[in-house]
């Protein structure tokens, strides 16, 4: 996996706070989530519960938040990034 | 004929008194009126060599400074002109130097909004590609590539 994101933009939904809410185009399998809630804990010591959101726009791929952190794993991430790093 | 002694003694004491009275009251003052006439002409005479000469003098003096002030004043001007021209030259190469500085101000500010206009330009290409790559995706990923993709992202994480 390439490099990723991790920004502090703001938690849209505050209440989910200490959720990670894993956001994709595509509803995410149980099996899917705990892949990343492992990759988490392992990665960034990030334990919590985990929820699937969807998120059409993302093209592909996942984007995870969780408290102020935003790991992009989504496919529109890798393009903003390649667009940041051409201009 | 026969002379008279007593006559002629008293003959020369008359002319002797008569000279000792017309020496003492007309002779001595005409002469004296003589002599200072005399040495008021030989003082006026005088006077006026010493005033010539001073004249001589003062022209002499008057001519040697005129003709040092003449060199003084070539001189000066000459030295001025040295100095204007030395002074024009320093202040001609300042001028050059200055629009030499200028021009590689000018022309470094053109390079950095070329620099610019350019990186404008790459960013603004940049973006269009992203946007039609983006769009590219959009259209041609059917849901099971998106999904298969998704799942292979995941799968990385491992």
């Amino acid at each position: 996996m390439s490099s990723v994101n991790i920004s502090t933009n703001s938690i849209q939904d505050r209440s989910q706070a200490d959720t990670i809410i894993a956001y994709s185009p595509v509803k995410l399998d149980s099996s899917d989530l705990k892949v990343l809630q492992s990759h988490l804990q392992f990665k960034y010591s990030i334990s919590a519960p985990i929820i699937s959101k969807i998120d059409p726009t993302l093209i592909a791929g996942v984007r995870v938040i969780y408290q102020d952190k935003e790991l992009d794993y989504s496919l529109l991430g890798k393009l903003k990034r390649l667009s940041k790093e051409l201009q | 004929m026969e002379i008279d002694i007593k006559q002629v003694l008293l003959q020369i004491g008359n002319f002797v008194i008569l000279m000792f009275i017309m020496n003492k009251y007309l002779y001595k003052p005409v002469l004296k009126v003589l002599k200072q006439r005399e040495d008021k002409i030989n003082d006026g005479l005088s006077s006026a060599e010493r005033n010539i000469k001073a004249e001589e003098e003062l022209g002499k003096t008057k001519k040697s400074v005129l003709s040092r002030a003449r060199r003084d004043a070539a001189k000066i001007l000459s030295d001025a002109k040295a100095d204007a021209k030395k002074q024009s030259k320093a202040m001609l190469a300042e001028a050059k130097e200055q629009a030499k500085e200028e021009l590689l101000r000018q022309e470094k500010k053109a390079q950095q909004a070329k620099k610019s206009r350019e990186n404008k330009k790459d960013s603004k290409l940049a973006e269009l590609t992203m946007a039609t790559v983006e769009t590219l995706l959009r259209d041609s990923l059917s849901t099971k590539d998106v999904e298969r993709i998704t799942k292979a992202t995941i799968k990385n994480l491992r």
